[in-house]
């Protein structure tokens, strides 16, 4: 004859729970502590703003932007996020400027211009308004330059009614 | 119960709402004075509405115990929600917490001040599941004038990123959050990035 009546060993019980603990501590939404996030980079400023649909927030007064191979300071900085385009992160300042090493052949690369607009996505860095980059002493002024963060590459292009690109090589001797 | 206990009652309400003019208990378990000048409630829950008849506020606690004399509510673990502006939703939540009304300001308005402290948590949610949570010490909400602040630091988590700043202001006629600084402690953003390169 079996014995239907179930045992009171404390046992499976505690299995039971353990598991359940284990199922809400590692369900449950946890809070994100500093050394928690992957790396990434820093933004510092005086203060901020969150707009009403959380999917922007406007830095102002002496901001920064720092991460492992480039540093950009402005005064006005704004970063949004879009499902399709991911973050985008525009700098503002008279002038803004941006400092950087190349990975490849560890120049150094500097610039300045009006507006820097960095898409992560792309890892393209967009220089807006009388844009001057410096790289190993070679110079190259124009309206609107795009630097390439992944391939290093730079490009300039001139439109209608833009001055000209001025670009200023620095002698061998 | 008897006529007596329903008079006792009555007077009390009349009291909060007095002090309170904008509160209304709508869910009183338990409610005893221990002295002429205190009363005590258990399970609190108070609702504020708005001269169109909006529900602004609604506040929770465990228990509120008032100083009838000044006019000053003591909460435990309080809990707001707030919807201001319409379809923005507040929750906030903390260790104790105070009620006062100060008799006017200069505009000739009661203001109405509840002040929230330890382990404050403050978050919001947007439609499209946007979360974000701020942490702190303390949070003063104006209800009246449609503002809120912290006295010391906050921490912001949304997403993968993670804000500290010395300072934090709402407006809640905006919807907008405002982070500043103090004492040279900037305002600082740690972004975990999408893609590696």
């Amino acid at each position: 004859m079996v014995n239907a009546k179930p045992t009171n060993s404390p046992l499976p019980q505690l299995a039971f729970r353990l598991t359940l603990t284990m199922i809400l501590l590692l369900g449950s939404q946890t809070i994100i502590c500093e050394e928690d996030l992957p790396f990434g980079y820093v933004i510092s400023s005086e203060s901020a703003i969150i707009s009403k649909n959380l999917k922007t927030i406007t830095y102002l007064g002496k901001v920064k932007l720092e991460h492992e191979r480039f540093l950009i300071r402005g005064e006005k900085l704004t970063i949004s996020y879009n499902k399709d385009k991911g973050r985008n992160i525009s700098i503002v300042g008279n002038p803004s400027s941006f400092e950087g090493t190349s990975r490849r052949n560890k120049s150094n690369i500097s610039a300045r211009a009006n507006e820097i607009i960095y898409e992560e996505l792309t890892q393209l860095l967009v220089f807006k308004g009388n844009t001057i980059i410096n790289r190993n002493g070679d110079k190259l002024e124009a309206t609107s330059v795009d630097y390439n963060l992944s391939s290093q590459a730079i490009s300039a292009i001139s439109k209608e009614g833009e001055g000209p690109i001025r670009l200023i090589i620095k002698s061998l001797q | 119960m008897n006529s007596a206990g329903v008079f006792i009652k009555i007077g009390l309400f009349t009291i909060l709402c007095t002090t309170n003019p904008n509160l209304f208990s709508n869910e009183t378990s338990q409610l005893s004075q221990n002295k002429v000048d205190e009363v005590s409630l258990t399970n609190v829950k108070l609702d504020s509405f708005s001269q169109e008849g909006n529900l602004e506020l609604e506040l929770e606690a465990t228990s509120l115990r008032q100083d009838v004399s000044s006019g000053e509510s003591h909460l435990t673990n309080p809990r707001l929600k707030l919807e201001t502006p319409s379809g923005t939703l507040w929750s906030i939540n903390s260790q104790i917490g105070t009620i006062s009304t100060r008799a006017s300001n200069p505009d000739g308005i009661s203001d109405q001040r509840i002040e929230l402290s330890g382990n404050v948590l403050i978050s919001r949610r947007t439609d499209e599941g946007l979360v974000v949570e701020i942490r702190g010490d303390n949070f003063i909400l104006f209800p009246k004038r449609q503002y809120a602040e912290t006295l010391s630091s906050v921490t912001v988590n949304s997403g993968n990123n993670l804000t500290t700043a010395g300072k934090l202001s709402i407006d809640l006629r905006l919807g907008r959050v405002e982070l500043g600084s103090n004492s040279g402690n900037y305002v600082k953003t740690k972004i975990s990035e999408l893609k590696e390169w």
